[in-house]
C-alpha cells in the first residue's frame, strides 16, 4: 500500500488519523505501532517477522549498550551494526555478490531506510549521545512509523523521542501536516507520475537522438524530485498530524551551485547520515587530503549502493564523489564567486548523472551516452514533450525557488483560497488516480 | 478531538471528503461491467495474493461516480494539453486514433508463419488476405506535431512474406466517410470500398446495399480516451435481407443483437459482436467462404453473403473448434484473412489455429 493509492487515502490514513487524535496520549503509542504492522503487513506480510525480529534485536542491544561501558560497550555497538549490515547485505546486495544462485530472498520493502534508522539509533545509543528508548512498544513504533518507514525521511532517534512520549495534537499542526501533506501528493500523483510516463514514452522512441535523450534525463531528473519530494512531504506532513516533527528531506535541488551544494539540498537526511555515520568517522576532512578522499569515496560508494544494488549505482555514487572531491580540492572557491556558471554547472551534471541511474549495464550506459551527442531527432520527440509540456513547464517552475515561496505567502496570505487551492490539489490527485494510469513505486529497490 | 477538528477547516474538510469516499464506495451498489470502458471491473479474490493492489484496483473501478470521474479527468488532461491518452490519439475536428503501426513486429510474423503454413496444408484452397489500415494511416486529423512516420513499411513487409494472394483494400486518402471517429472499424461505407476490392479481385458482381444506421455510437477509442465533448457517431452497416446467423452454435434473430444497440458501443450488435465461430447463411447464393479474422469481419461478411452460400467466421481469440473439421463440415472452397493491421500486429492467437 503507498501512500499515494485510493486505498490509503481513503481507507487507512483518514480511520488511523480520525482513531490516533480521539485516543488518550497513553494509547497513542500502541495505536500507532498496530496501524504501522498493518500499514507493513498490507504490502509486505512476509518479510513482517524479520522486521519485528530485528526490531526486538535493536531494542535489546540499545538497552544492553546502555548499561555498558568502555570495551563491551563498543563490541555491542559493533556486532548489532553488524547483524543489521548483514541483513541489509544478504537481502539486497547478495545477488550482486554472488551471482548464479539458484534463488535470493526477496528485498524486504524499505529495508534501506529502516536499517539506516536503526543504525543511527544503535550508534548514536554508543555514542551518547541518546539515552536507549526503555519501552520496547516506544522503540517499536519509532522504527516502524508508518509515514517513513518504507521511503524516509530517516529520522533519529534524537528527533522524535520527545514527541515519542509527549506529543501535542493542535489545530495548527493538524492543519500545517494535511497542507504539506497534500502538496506532497499532488507533487507525486500530477508531476512525477505524467514525468515519468513522459521519460518511459521517449525512452521507447527507436533511433532517439541528442534531443530526446536530453528530455529522457531531464523528466527523469524531475520525475525523481518530485517523487521524492513528494514522498518526503506526504511523510512530514502525516507526521505533523501525528503530532511529531520530522526533518526536511529537500531544500530546492535544483537551486544548487555546487555538486556538494545539491547533496546539503537533495535526500537532506540521507545526506546526514553518511556524513554522521560514514564519513566523520572514517575522519572526513580532518586528517589530510588523502584520508578526505579516500573517505570522501567510501561515503559514495555507500551512498552509491543504497540507492540500488547495481554496479551502475556504484558508478553513480563515485560520478558525484569525483566531483566533489575536485571541488574541495580545485575549484570550489571559483564556483563559489560565479554562482551564474555554478549553477549552470550543477544542472548539467546532476542532469547527466541520471543516465547512470537509468540504465545498469555498461552496454547501456556507453549506448546512451552516444545518443545524447547524436544529431538525429527521433519520431514524435516534440509531440511527446508537447503532450506533457504542462506538468513539465509546471514542474520546472515550481523547482524555482521564488516560486515556490510566492505560492506559500498567497495561501498564507488567502486562507480560504489557500485552503480551496489544497481541497483542489487533492481533488486532481485522485482523479489522476482512478484513472490509474501510471502510478509506479519507485522504492522496491531502496 | 472536536474541538480540533472545529478549529483546523482544511483537516476537516479533507478528513470529510475522504470518508464520504469510503462510504460511498462501501454502500453503492457494484457493477460487473463499464460499459464506458468496455471491460470487465475488478474483483478481490482473497486467493490470489497481492490483495494491495487487488483492493487499489477495486477501489479505483468501483470509486463512486467512476464514469463521471474518469471522463472528467479526461477531459482536463485534453485541456491541458494532452493528445495522447492511453494509446489514442485525440486529433482535430473530433477525431480519435491510434496510432499507427510503422514495423510487422512479432506477433505480425508469427501471424504470416502460420497462415503460410496453412496454405502449404491445403494447397487446393485459394487463400487471400485483406489487413486493413488503422485510420491514423493518410488521415489530415493527426494532433499538432504528430508524425505518423513510415506508414506504408508495415503492409510492404507483410505483403512481401506471405504467400497467399494479397489484395489492397482500396482505401484511399482522405478516409474521413471511410472510419469512425471514435471507433477502430470501418463503417459501412468503408467496408464497401474493402468489398468492391474483393469482388473486383474474385470475379463478382457488386450488389446494391440495404444500409442501415443507429445513431449515439461511443466506440472503442472513446472508450479509452472518454472526452465529455465527443460527438457520437452514426454506426452504419450492410444487412442483406434473407440471410441467416448462427453464432457458436446458437440460432440467431437476424443480422443484429438489438439489445446491445441500447449501449453506447453499437458496433457489438453487429453479429452478436465476439464468437468463436459464426455461420451467415444464404439460401439464394452457392459457395463457401471461411474468413478468419477479428470483428472488423462483423461489418463485411453481410456484404459477403449476398456471393456465398455459407459463410463461416473465425475469430481465433476464441474458436475452440478443430479447423481440419471446420473445413470439411462446412465445404469451405476460398479463404479469406480479414484483419485490422494493428490486430493482426499483435495478436498471436492464428497460432491457436495450428494442429
Amino acid at each position: 500500500m503507498v501512500f499515494s493509492s485510493l486505498l490509503f487515502l481513503f481507507f487507512f490514513l483518514p480511520l488511523v488519523l480520525i482513531a490516533h487524535t480521539a485516543l488518550p496520549p497513553r494509547l497513542r503509542n500502541g495505536f500507532l505501532l498496530l496501524a504501522s504492522l498493518v500499514f507493513y503487513a498490507i504490502g509486505d506480510w512476509k518479510n513482517l517477522p524479520l522486521l519485528l525480529a530485528l526490531t526486538a534485536f535493536d531494542y535489546g542491544a540499545c538497552r544492553w549498550m546502555d548499561a555498558l561501558t568502555g570495551k563491551k560497550r563498543r563490541a555491542v555497538m559493533g556486532v548489532s551494526v553488524g547483524v543489521n549490515v548483514l541483513v541489509l547485505v544478504v537481502f539486497k546486495y547478495l545477488k550482486l555478490l554472488v551471482p548464479g544462485l539458484p534463488a535470493y530472498p526477496a528485498l524486504p520493502l524499505g529495508i534501506s531506510f529502516f536499517i539506516f534508522q536503526s543504525i543511527s539509533c544503535l550508534v548514536d545509543v554508543y555514542r551518547g549521545t541518546v539515552q536507549a528508548e526503555r519501552n520496547l512498544r516506544d522503540y517499536a513504533a519509532y522504527i516502524l512509523l508508518f509515514p517513513q518507514l518504507i521511503a524516509g525521511p530517516i529520522v533519529r532517534y534524537s528527533d522524535v523521542s520527545e514527541a515519542l512520549h509527549s506529543r501535542q495534537i493542535t489545530p495548527a499542526g493538524l492543519e500545517k501536516g494535511m497542507k504539506t501533506f497534500l502538496a506532497g501528493l499532488a507533487a507525486k500523483v500530477l508531476l512525477a507520475n505524467r514525468l515519468g510516463a513522459l521519460c518511459a514514452a521517449l525512452q521507447a522512441i527507436p533511433n532517439r537522438g541528442g534531443a530526446a535523450s536530453w528530455l529522457v534525463l531531464v523528466s527523469c531528473a524531475f520525475q525523481y524530485y518530485y517523487d521524492f519530494f513528494g514522498y518526503s512531504l506526504m511523510a512530514i506532513g502525516m507526521g505533523r498530524m501525528l503530532g511529531f516533527s520530522f526533518p526536511q528531506n529537500f531544500n530546492q535541488p535544483f537551486a544548487a551551485t555546487s555538486i556538494q551544494d545539491l547533496w546539503r539540498r537533495w535526500h537532506m537526511t540521507l545526506g546526514t547520515w553518511l556524513r554522521s555515520y560514514i564519513y566523520i568517522p572514517l575522519g572526513g576532512s580532518r586528517h589530510g587530503k588523502a584520508r578526505m578522499v579516500l573517505s570522501l569515496l567510501i561515503t559514495w560508494t555507500v551512498s552509491g549502493l543504497w540507492h540500488g544494488a547495481g554496479w551502475n549505482f556504484l558508478a553513480w555514487g563515485l560520478f558525484f564523489a569525483v566531483f566533489i572531491i575536485l571541488e574541495t580540492l580545485f575549484y570550489g572557491r571559483w564556483l563559489e564567486k560565479h554562482r551564474g556558471v555554478a549553477h549552470v554547472y550543477t544542472l548539467i551534471l546532476f542532469i547527466l548523472s541520471w543516465g547512470l541511474f537509468l540504465y545498469e549495464t555498461p552496454a547501456e550506459i556507453f549506448a546512451f551516452a552516444g545518443q545524447l551527442v547524436s544529431p538525429a531527432v527521433g519520431l514524435n520527440t516534440a509531440f511527446l514533450t508537447l503532450n506533457d509540456a504542462f506538468p513539465l513547464a509546471l514542474a520546472v517552475l515550481l523547482a524555482v525557488p521564488a516560486v515556490g515561496k510566492k505560492l506559500k505567502e498567497a495561501t498564507e496570505k488567502y486562507p480560504r483560497l489557500g485552503n480551496a487551492a489544497y481541497v483542489l490539489l487533492f481533488a486532481l490527485s485522485v482523479l489522476s488516480l482512478i484513472r490509474a494510469q501510471y502510478n509506479p513505486f519507485l522504492y522496491f529497490r531502496f | 478531538m472536536k474541538d480540533l477538528l472545529l478549529k483546523a477547516p482544511l483537516t476537516r474538510t479533507v478528513l470529510l471528503l475522504m470518508l464520504a469516499g469510503l462510504l460511498l464506495a462501501l454502500i453503492l451498489p457494484k457493477a460487473d461491467f463499464s460499459e464506458m470502458e468496455n471491460r470487465v471491473l475488478a474483483t478481490v479474490d482473497l486467493r490470489a495474493g497481492q490483495l494491495d493492489r487487488q483492493l487499489e484496483n477495486y477501489l479505483a473501478d468501483h470509486f463512486p461516480f467512476h464514469d463521471a470521474l474518469v471522463q472528467g479527468q479526461s477531459s482536463l488532461a485534453a485541456a491541458l494539453g494532452r493528445r495522447l491518452q492511453n494509446g489514442v490519439l485525440i486529433g482535430s475536428g473530433g477525431w480519435l486514433m491510434e496510432e499507427p503501426v510503422r514495423e510487422a513486429g512479432s506477433a505480425a510474423r508469427s501471424g504470416v508463419r502460420v497462415l503460410n503454413a496453412l496454405q502449404d496444408a491445403y494447397p487446393d484452397l485459394p487463400f487471400s488476405v485483406m489487413l486493413v489500415p488503422p485510420s491514423s494511416h493518410g488521415t489530415d486529423h493527426l494532433p499538432a506535431l504528430y508524425q505518423a512516420g513510415d506508414t506504408g513499411k508495415a503492409l510492404a513487409e507483410l505483403r512481401a512474406e506471405l504467400r497467399a494472394e494479397w489484395i489492397e483494400t482500396g482505401l484511399k486518402d482522405p478516409v474521413d466517410s471511410y472510419y469512425y471517429r471514435t471507433d477502430h472499424h470501418l463503417t459501412a461505407a468503408g467496408t464497401r470500398v474493402c468489398y468492391e476490392s474483393l469482388c473486383r479481385a474474385w470475379g463478382l458482381m457488386p450488389r446494391a446495399a440495404e444500409p442501415y444506421s443507429a445513431e449515439g455510437f461511443l466506440g472503442s477509442y472513446w472508450s479509452k480516451a472518454p472526452l465529455l465533448q465527443t460527438q457520437p457517431d452514426v454506426l452504419t452497416a450492410d444487412l442483406p435481407s434473407g440471410v441467416t446467423l448462427t453464432v457458436d452454435g446458437e440460432k440467431r434473430d437476424g443480422l443484429l443483437n438489438r439489445d446491445r444497440l441500447q449501449g453506447r458501443n453499437k458496433y457489438a450488435a453487429l453479429i452478436d459482436s465476439v464468437y468463436g465461430h459464426a455461420v451467415l447463411e444464404n439460401t439464394a447464393a452457392e459457395g463457401s467462404l471461411l474468413i478468419i479474422g477479428d470483428s472488423y469481419a462483423n461489418c463485411l461478411a453481410p456484404m459477403l453473403a449476398r456471393h456465398f452460400g455459407r459463410i463461416d467466421l473465425v475469430d481465433p481469440r476464441y474458436f475452440a473448434q478443430e479447423l481440419p473439421t471446420l473445413l470439411r463440415d462446412a465445404g469451405t472452397q476460398r479463404v479469406l484473412v480479414y484483419y485490422g493491421l494493428n490486430t493482426f500486429s499483435q495478436t498471436r492467437a492464428l497460432a491457436m489455429l495450428m494442429p
